[in-house]
């Protein structure tokens, strides 16, 4: 199951928080060779990590074995505060309906080769249009290489490119805005063979009153 | 909502780049794959290309090429030489989109020249009009291999243009793979999808490489008839063109 963890209340979680940051620094850095994030105490953590994100963490035990980061586009995010020149001069869309998706990662020493689809990389993907959905959100932007372009359109995002593929590091990248469909988490479960929900129930936080993506008849 | 006059590219945007976009647009929303086809067909006279194919890699021994291709786009005598002689067991091309997932200029791709097989394939294609190409890989998410392939006699593509074929190949794969399985989870229904005994008789024909009017002769029928025995052949195999419907023949082997 997919934990969603809002960062404003990520010190209440600070145990599970601690092992996303390990994860995500075995992932990026260990794994992906992102150097730029290499970090001495071995935690990959950034500017973005602010009480306005939103941690999507797929656990196994007590193990973290996936992870992705959705960040408020009507705050500074990746997109326009890091590579704005992929953009190309285009204009994305932004506002409160629309996040974006960063630091998507499952564990490949998690995998289990005999098998054509991953059901961690399967439950994680249908996390996120679960959460899309939470958050009322229309739809996700994202920067990828364009071989990933495709498989998120088959699993059930409508994708709008916003700009033309863009060399970065060597490699080529597309901004795109992948509109949430009513089908989108359906059809991410379907093509992994998986049944849903992937995303756990909203926790109760005594005291705390509803979180504010809580329906409001609760 | 998102206001869809955003997503457009920025203002003062070079013209290959607008192209690429409308030609996006278009395949969204495309619900055939004839219209598919059109589209990539006319594409090609803005980028450059003359032919295309859009097509999975057999992933087992026994799956022919025939089996997997999505659309044939190719000049006719090639596609049928393709196929018949296995091509796709020996093509670099195809051999180098297993092993990466940028994309490549066909002439760029390295391959043992004293193999037979692969140079035989090279050295053939041009004189069919081939002589170069542009190729995009497809990764698909349970790993099988896919490719977009656009052919041309003189290939001369600028950073724009390479990036605004890929996006397209990006998008012609999807709708072309979305449309492929949604016709095969259709019902069957009615005389849809069963060919009767006569248009077998002129897609085997065809296949072997006859014209109409040699298939007429042979089978002592008008040409006229045989071309309507063509023709409706293609509409239940839904085939946009002579190849596809011999492509898609042979997949459903009505045809050897």
């Amino acid at each position: 199951m997919i934990q969603m963890i809002e960062g404003r209340y990520g010190r209440h979680h600070a145990d599970l928080m601690e092992r996303v940051f390990r994860f995500r620094h075995r992932f990026f850095v260990d794994h992906l060779k992102w150097e730029a994030l290499r970090r001495p105490d071995g935690r990959e953590i950034d500017a973005f990590d602010g009480p306005d994100c939103v941690h999507l963490v797929g656990l196994d035990g007590d193990e973290v074995v996936s992870y992705a980061r959705l960040l408020a586009t009507t705050r500074p995010h990746l997109q326009s505060h890091v590579y704005p020149q992929i953009l190309q001069g285009a204009v994305a869309p932004t506002g409160p309906h629309i996040y974006e998706w960063t630091r998507c990662a499952a564990a490949p020493w998690k995998r289990d080769g005999t098998r054509a689809l991953d059901p961690i990389s399967g439950y994680q993907f249908a996390a996120v249009a679960e959460a899309a959905e939470r958050l009322g959100l229309d739809g996700l932007l994202v920067q990828t290489h364009p071989i990933i372009v495709e498989r998120l359109i088959s699993i059930g995002w409508d994708v709008e490119p916003l700009a033309l593929p863009f060399p970065y590091d060597g490699k080529p990248l597309m901004p795109i805005y992948a509109r949430l469909t009513p089908d989108t988490a359906a059809t991410t479960l379907a093509v992994y063979g998986l049944a849903g929900p992937a995303l756990e129930a909203p926790a109760e936080r005594p005291g705390e009153g509803p979180a504010p993506w809580a329906p409001a008849d609760r | 909502m998102a206001d869809a006059g955003a997503l457009l590219p920025g203002q003062a945007v070079d013209t290959i780049r607008q192209i690429s976009f409308d030609v996006v647009h278009r395949l969204k929303r495309a619900e055939t794959s004839e219209q598919l086809f059109q589209e990539l067909q006319s594409a090609g006279g803005d980028f450059g290309y003359d032919s295309f194919i859009v097509t999975g890699l057999p992933q087992r021994p026994s799956e022919l090429l025939a089996d997997c291709s999505l659309l044939v786009g190719w000049p006719l005598d090639w596609a049928q030489r393709y196929i018949e002689r296995d091509y796709v067991r020996i093509d670099p091309v195809i051999e180098h989109i297993r092993h990466t997932i940028d994309p490549f200029v066909w002439s760029e791709v390295a391959y043992d020249r004293s193999d037979p097989g692969p140079a035989r394939v090279m050295n053939e294609a041009p004189s069919f009009g081939l002589v170069d190409g542009y190729c995009v890989p497809v990764h698909r998410i349970d790993g099988r291999e896919a490719g977009v392939s656009f052919g041309a006699a003189r290939l001369d593509l600028s950073d724009d243009a390479r990036a605004g074929l890929h996006m397209i190949a990006v998008y012609a794969f999807s709708k072309a793979a979305s449309l492929r399985s949604e016709a095969a989870a259709a019902p069957e229904r009615g005389a849809a999808g069963r060919c009767s005994q006569r248009e077998i008789e002129c897609m085997r024909w065809a296949a072997a490489g006859k014209t109409g009017w040699e298939t007429s002769e042979i089978l002592s029928l008008s040409q006229r008839t045989v071309e309507c025995y063509l023709a409706s052949a293609a509409k239940k195999l839904k085939a946009v063109n002579r190849v596809q419907l011999i492509a898609e023949a042979m997949r459903r082997g009505l045809i050897e």
